[in-house]
């Protein structure tokens, strides 16, 4: 693994199987991440977020990525499996 | 391919930028110009996190100094841009250095509006920066009786810090309730009455005419003809768009740099992006001018596009933003006016978790949760939907 992949965010680090990990000292629930890929992201009626699928396969790789971009606080980070 | 592209701002706008540019394989030059000294950092913990003490300062920034290698950028910071030559297509710098471009990206964002009165001062501050949020935490640590110019979401994140931090603190806002004018007099009402209740001396109706001290400030006089003994004076009075460098260029400034759907300006190859840029946007159908986290990243997207020639969407960003105040965590996204319809869907204003819609003309206009994230998320996407209010309202 290396830090920043050129051009994906810094905590875009994969370059081929996509594991997701969230900090979850840093979630806050903002929930963006559920819209920008609810095959992988709910917030659940605790407020709380649960990661549906750890490994997606390289269709969701994009909406993963989105998802982590638009992550206001940081915490979703992609990494080789 | 063009071969030298400069953004000028270091700034989450600017950084996104870069990363887009790469990722969708530009291989030129590319140079991130920052007035600070400081790697790109995120601001939104800057009245939050950083202030009460929660977080080191080393934690608000995007990726430490090795994590720029993969973007193998030209970083000059510390370096303000100066001046603006587009038919020449040159950018020069504070420190005399002169960058010719084929791509220009203006991400400078705002900076902080000062009061008229008291700059001379010492413990007078605003709060935008790094550097002022870490001036104003020192501060705090002396134990200071505060005083807050301007209720909006700057200046009262600060009172729900000071307050977490038991310190006594003053609000002074200038119209009759705070957030009115962005999310109604209803909420205006909740949101003072849950800083009261957390022991906010919070004054509306009322201005700062003046701030006295002999080198320090010691006194703040209000319009009212009160007094206040205070030792640090934290002002949120807004933002002005950063674009005095640009004077001289042919780039069209209104408020702020006038850019297409496109976030492309006026004068080919240079774009804009962040709370500098003032866009259509198409999901409104309005111009407007957006200075929050989300934009930020969504015009970076549109302008790495378009300086590569790709074809990108027309800006939709729906605002969003979000508050840290107390135990409560607001989140709005839209676009409303005071006097839009008013609609809780879950819990009241009074409780700390409430869900409410905005509607104008039948449309669904804004959303804005409180401690609530998974229906905010729901109603956000119906915004962008553009559904009615009738169909947010339907039972699911």
């Amino acid at each position: 693994m290396r830090e920043g992949a050129p051009g994906l965010p810094a905590h875009c680090t994969y370059e081929g199987v996509m594991r997701i990990v969230v900090d979850f000292d840093l979630c806050q629930s903002h929930a963006l991440c559920t819209e920008a890929a609810p095959e992988l992201f709910e917030i659940r009626d605790d407020g709380f977020l649960y990661v549906l699928n750890e490994t997606p396969g390289p269709e969701l790789a994009g909406k993963a990525e989105k998802a982590a971009l638009e992550c206001p606080t940081g915490a979703i980070t992609l990494k080789d499996d | 391919m063009i071969e030298r592209i400069v953004i000028v701002g270091a700034s989450l706008a600017g950084l996104r930028t870069a990363e887009a540019l790469r990722k969708r394989g530009y291989a030129g030059r590319l140079w991130l110009v920052g007035d600070e000294p400081h790697l790109p950092y995120d601001r939104p913990p800057l009245s939050k996190q950083v202030l009460t003490g929660e977080w080191d300062q080393s934690r608000v920034f995007f990726r430490q100094k090795e994590g720029y290698g993969p973007l193998s950028l030209d970083l000059a910071l510390g370096q303000r841009a100066l001046s603006l030559d587009t038919r020449a297509r040159k950018l020069t710098l504070s420190n005399g250095d002169v960058l010719d471009y084929e791509g220009l990206v203006i991400a400078t964002g705002a900076q902080a509006r000062p009061l008229a009165i008291g700059r001379e001062l010492a413990g007078v501050h605003v709060l935008r920066t790094l550097d002022d949020s870490l001036a104003i935490r020192a501060a705090l640590l002396e134990a200071p009786r505060v005083l807050v110019v301007g209720a909006g979401f700057i200046g009262l994140e600060v009172a729900s810090v000071c307050r977490k931090l038991e310190l006594s603190v003053t609000v002074v806002e200038a119209d009759p309730l705070p957030l009115a004018r962005n999310l109604g007099p209803q909420v205006g009402e909740a949101v003072a009455s849950l800083h009261r209740a957390h022991g906010v001396d919070l004054r509306c109706g009322l201005t700062l005419q003046a701030l006295e001290g002999d080198g320090r400030v010691e006194r703040a006089r209000l319009s009212d003809g009160t007094t206040l003994d205070v030792d640090l004076v934290v002002v949120g009075i807004g933002v002005v768009p950063q674009v005095g460098w640009l004077a001289g260029s042919d780039l069209k400034i209104g408020n702020g740099v006038e850019c297409d759907g496109h976030c492309a300006t006026n004068v080919p190859g240079v774009f804009a992006a962040g709370d500098v840029a003032s866009a259509p946007n198409a999901l409104f159908a309005e111009t407007m001018r957006i200075e929050h986290w989300t934009n930020a990243i969504d015009q970076a997207q549109l302008v790495a596009a378009g300086l590569l020639g790709e074809a990108a969407p027309l800006s939709a960003s729906l605002p969003y933003f979000w508050s840290d105040q107390y135990d409560v965590k607001l989140q709005f996204a839209g676009r409303v006016r005071p006097d839009d319809e008013l609609v809780m869907v879950e819990g009241s204003l009074d409780d700390r978790a409430y869900v409410a819609l905005y509607g104008r003309a039948g449309m669904l206009r804004g959303a804005l949760a409180c401690n609530r994230p998974g229906p905010f998320i729901r109603f956000r996407k119906m915004i962008s939907e553009r559904a009615t209010l009738e169909t947010a309202l339907a039972p699911r």
